[in-house]
Order: structure tokens, then C-alpha cells, then sequence
């Protein structure tokens, strides 16, 4: 479904109807085209998607899990700011998560 | 002094007041400065991410491309809208990778993710360095506008933008935001009504003259500059950008949301929003009709206002440019002052970092005010170059966050410096075939390099990619 935008985008200026110098109700035909299948129904899309799908819950939860691991991650950077230094007291900076790779 | 003036120079101390507002005192946490402390709700971020798209470029760059391209300038119309579908689902994704890491940057993310510091500097070289035309645009529309006001180009306003960025980060410019939208929306329907009436006495006669004088600004067509192929190539790579969150200056939106789900609304209607940008594009047609293509395209529209408008209007107009480049600005500042910060100098300290994020934004403004004198170029193009440059990381982001396998930093690095060579080649030096984006060429042999370095390295060292740990695949849902 979500298709549909990306065909009307770039598919319907190769399409002379839909790409010339004609008006409709004395408007660009390819102002119509760019408004309303690539600009509106999107809206209904996402809409369509977002209210009939049913991992809203799973999205919530692992919502909870990325703040508590985050603040976990922060505040055990500033206890370690004791003894390490201010640079860890942000806990801001991403922490490797194993050796560097080398290009 | 004129009312044009006063009403104007009232505005600007609105906009600072609203700025300071934001934050009463200066932050000094870097992650509250940069991201709002991750707290801000839907109204908030909406308004955040919609600034980012409502620039200088919507408000006088796409009438002005009208001028230059007809028809053409229509590709700014689909391409946000488009990038919020992928946005719908891989924004929540970043969101939660981000907050649980910590992330701050594009850089930190990608640094993270692959486990690259180098990686890390490029893609902070990279967003610095391509962020300087963004930047630039803004100070062009903003040099135009003052040009109206006072008669003669003035710079002194970025000390005012420097000072609310230095003052209230990203917590000044969501205050900002929402005095900006309404009142750019407001004039916009207001230029949008009474130019077409005044000049051509009606909105669709506009159209009737175009199609009788001169019918090839109706349509996108041939190859040449602004047909069929510099159409859809330009529309792609800006949706890509778009849709990946390529331009690090569309990370602290995102990152500063209280949860994904704040996001996801979001863009739900943030499209039916982008249909806005149609007011500009109209005036852009009265302006084909009234000024000729031989007018400058830029100040198309101011041109157009002050012929209609009272002195008092042109300066609430004059105040909705103002505040159109001065939102844009600040939160480019923020940005690459954080890139640099963080990712390039790596000061050791909270308050060295902070120090020089802040030293950062003096220093990119008057770079990008250099490049406004020594390289001027059409509003609309300065934004399709960044998007060409930044665009050369979508394939790092998009493997980081659609691949349950890990790509080994060096192949997205070799591929990203690849496609990065090839937008400053094409540039500066070389000659685009058919006027397509140097973006997209780019970005094709970006893709290419990475896939075959990756193949390269699989059969030299017999392994496959590493799996991702299972916290970053939960986060992601991979």
C-alpha cells in the first residue's frame, strides 16, 4: 500500500497525459499528482497503518527498555565520574561495545 | 525611520525574547542542550521536525526555482511526504538505539553501531562540511530579507542568531518554532491570496497566462537542465535523505522526542502539512507571469509582496523570513556544533565540550557567511548539494538498522568515501550526464563499492558478518 506513493512519484512524468501542459479545474496537471497521491494519501496510509496495527504494546515496551537502559548507562557513567574523571559524568558518549575496528 | 523598519526591527526583538524565553538560564548539560534532555512531547517535536523542512528554501527558494525550472520545482513537493513513510518505520528504530546508548550525533550513532572511530570523524567531517551550503542558504534568504527592510545587505543579524543558539539550544528553538510556523504559514496564505489577485486577478488565471505564453512551464520534459531525469533523480535523493535522516541536523528532532511513539504520530500527518509548500510554488507562477525568467529568481517573491503589500505588512513579512532562516540556522548550528564537539575535537570534559560546541557555532557562521559572499548560487541548489553529500551515508545508516548482520565499517567507509569523491567531482569539476544529481551517481557506486568490498572481505577471510548483540537487536527489532 505504501507503494503507491512512490509509483505516482516517480513513475507518472513519464506518462504524457499526466506530465503536459494541460490544466484541470485551471490547475497544473502535475500539481494535482504531486498534492494529492504523494502528498495526502500518505497521510491516510501511515493513518491506516498506525490504528490497525497490533505491536503498539511491543513498541511501548521497548520503549521502556531503551529509557531504562539509557538511564542505567547514565547513571553508572556519573558514579564512575568519582574516579574516573568528568569525562565519563555525562554518560553521553557511546560506549564501544567491543574491540575497534580498524579500516 | 519607515514603518517597514520598526515593524521589523519589533519582530526581531520578539523572536530573541521567545528565544531566551525557551531557557531561562543557559544549559549546561550538552545532551539537554542538544536534545532537550530526550523529554520533548508530540506538539513539541512536530513542531521541531516541520522546522526543519519550512526553511528559507520553502518561504523564497522554491518561488525562485519556479522562475528557473517551471514545472520542475515541483519535485519539492512529494519527496518529504515520501521520506516520512520509511521515517514511520525506521525512526522509532534510531529513537531507541539512540536514547539507550546515548547518542547524541549521527557520528556517535554510526560510530557505535560499527564500532569505527574513524568512521565517526568522517561522518562528522562529512556533516560539517555539507551542512556549510544549508547553512549558507539560510543567510542568503536572510540577506535578501534585510535588503528589503533596510535598502542594503546587512549582516548584523547572525549576532543575534549566534547569541539565542550560544543562549537556549534546542529548547530556544523549539519556543521559536512555534512564533515561526504560524506566522510563515499565515503570510504565506496571505501572499498566496492577494499576489495572484493583484497581478493576474485570480488564482487559476495565473495558469491560463502560463499555458498561453508560455505552455513548457507546465510540464517537466526533455533531458536537459531541469527535465525529466534531473526531476527524478533530484526528487530521489532528496527523499533518500529524507527518509534515512542522512542530514545531522534532523537527529536532535528526532532524538529529543519523549518515545517512539511520539514519533510515529508524527508523521502521520507531518505529510498532509508538506502540502503547504503548494503557496510558494503558486507565487512562483505569478512571478514567471509578472517578472519574466529573466528576474531574479531568489527575491521572486519579495519582489511581488512589495508591490502589493503596506508598509507595516511587508515588515510582519519581512519578520516571518527573519524567523523562516533564523529557526533553520540555529538548529544547523546545534548540529554541526555538537558534530565538532563530540566527534572531531573529542574534548575531554562536559564543560570543554560545551565550550566548544559553542566556539563551533561563531566559527561555522562565519564560514558559511564567507562561502554566501565568495560562492553565491541559487537557494534551491545549495539544499540539493547537501542532500547529495550527506545522502553518501544512507547506506551505513540503512544497513545499521534494516540488516540482522553487522557490514564491516571498512566496506561502508570505502563506499562512503567513494560516493563522497564523486558529488565533489561532479561539483566542482566534471559534467553531470542528462543534469542528473550528482547525488545519485554517488550514491550508485556508494553501494556498489560496499557490496563488493563486503564480498572481497567474506571470501578472503571465509566469515560471515557478525550477528548484532541481542540488546541492539531487541532495540531494533532486526
Amino acid at each position: 500500500m505504501c507503494l503507491f506513493p512512490f509509483l505516482a512519484a516517480f513513475v507518472l512524468q513519464w506518462l504524457s497525459p499526466l506530465n503536459g501542459p494541460h490544466l484541470i479545474l485551471g490547475i497544473p496537471v502535475i500539481m494535482w499528482w504531486t498534492c494529492i497521491p504523494c502528498s495526502l494519501l500518505i497521510c491516510l496510509f501511515l493513518c491506516i497503518v498506525e490504528f490497525t496495527r497490533t505491536d503498539q504494546d511491543r513498541e511501548e515496551v521497548l520503549d521502556l527498555l531503551a529509557s531504562r537502559v539509557g538511564d542505567e548507562r547514565r547513571a553508572a557513567a556519573r558514579a564512575d565520574s568519582g574516579t574516573r574523571g568528568p569525562l565519563a559524568a555525562t554518560g553521553t558518549h557511546p560506549a564501544p561495545s567491543g574491540p575497534e575496528e580498524t579500516p | 525611520m519607515s514603518t517597514i523598519v520598526v515593524v521589523t526591527l519589533g519582530g526581531i526583538l520578539l523572536i530573541a525574547a521567545l528565544g531566551f524565553m525557551g531557557r531561562r538560564s543557559p544549559d549546561r548539560d550538552l545532551a539537554e542542550w542538544t536534545v532537550g534532555g530526550h523529554n520533548f512531547g508530540t506538539t513539541t517535536t512536530w513542531l521541531l521536525q516541520a522546522g526543519e523542512v519550512f526553511t528559507t528554501f520553502t518561504f523564497l527558494g522554491t518561488a525562485g526555482l519556479v522562475v528557473s525550472g517551471g514545472a520542475a520545482s515541483f519535485y519539492s513537493m512529494p519527496y518529504v511526504p515520501l521520506g516520512y513513510i520509511a521515517m514511520y518505520f525506521i525512526g522509532p528504530k534510531i529513537w531507541r538505539l539512540a536514547r539507550a546508548r546515548g547518542h547524541l550525533t549521527q557520528a556517535d550513532f554510526l560510530q557505535d553501531v560499527y564500532n569505527s572511530r574513524f568512521l565517526g570523524i568522517l561522518v562528522a567531517v562529512a556533516g560539517v562540511v555539507f551542512l556549510l551550503p544549508y547553512l549558507q542558504l539560510q543567510i542568503t534568504g536572510l540577506g535578501l530579507i534585510v535588503e528589503l527592510v533596510t535598502g542594503n545587505g546587512s549582516l548584523g543579524n547572525w549576532s543575534m542568531v549566534i547569541a539565542f543558539v550560544l543562549w537556549s539550544g534546542l529548547r530556544g528553538v523549539a519556543t521559536t518554532a512555534y512564533f515561526k510556523d504560524v506566522l510563515m504559514i499565515l503570510m504565506l496564505f496571505v501572499v498566496r491570496v492577494s499576489v495572484p489577485i493583484h497581478y493576474t486577478g485570480g488564482f487559476t488565471n495565473v495558469f491560463h497566462t502560463v499555458q498561453e505564453q508560455m505552455p513548457q512551464m507546465l510540464s517537466v520534459h526533455g533531458t536537459g537542465e531541469y527535465g525529466i531525469p534531473w526531476y527524478v533523480s533530484n526528487m530521489a535523493i532528496s527523499a533518500i535523505g529524507c527518509a534515512f535522516i542522512t542530514m545531522p541536523n534532523d537527529w536532535p528532532p528526532v532524538l529529543s522526542a519523549r518515545s517512539s511513539t511520539v514519533l510515529r504520530r508524527n508523521y502521520l500527518f507531518l505529510p498532509f502539512y508538506n502540502t503547504l509548500i503548494v503557496m510558494p510554488l503558486v507565487v512562483g507562477y505569478v512571478a514567471l507571469v509578472v517578472l519574466g525568467t529573466g528576474a531574479d529568481p531568489d527575491s521572486s517573491l519579495l519582489t511581488l509582496a512589495s508591490g502589493v503589500f503596506p508598509g507595516w505588512l511587508m515588515g510582519v513579512l519581512a519578520v516571518a523570513g527573519i524567523a523562516t532562516a533564523m529557526v533553520p540556522s540555529a538548529s544547523l548550528l546545534i548540529a554541526t556544533g555538537t558534530l565538532v564537539s563530540r566527534n572531531l575535537i573529542r574534548a575531554r570534559t562536559e564543560k570543554a565540550q560545551f565550550a566548544t560546541t559553542q566556539v563551533t557555532v561563531v566559527v561555522a557562521t562565519a564560514a558559511a557567511l564567507g562561502l554566501a559572499v565568495a560562492m553565491q548560487d541559487l537557494l534551491a541548489n545549495l539544499l540539493l548539494l547537501t542532500s547529495s553529500g550527506m545522502d553518501q551515508l544512507a547506506p551505513a545508516i540503512a544497513a545499521a538498522l534494516l540488516l540482522r548482520r553487522r557490514i564491516a565499517a571498512s566496506s561502508i567507509l570505502a563506499g562512503a568515501l567513494t560516493g563522497l569523491a564523486l558529488v565533489i567531482g561532479y561539483t566542482f569539476w566534471w559534467h553531470l550526464p542528462w543534469a542528473i544529481s550528482e547525488g545519485i551517481i554517488g550514491l550508485a557506486a556508494n553501494i556498489a563499492v560496499v557490496a563488493l568490498c563486503e564480498a572481497f572481505r567474506r571470501v578472503r577471510t571465509g566469515q560471515r558478518a557478525p550477528v548484532r548483540s541481542e540488546e541492539e537487536r531487541e532495540l531494533l527489532r532486526a
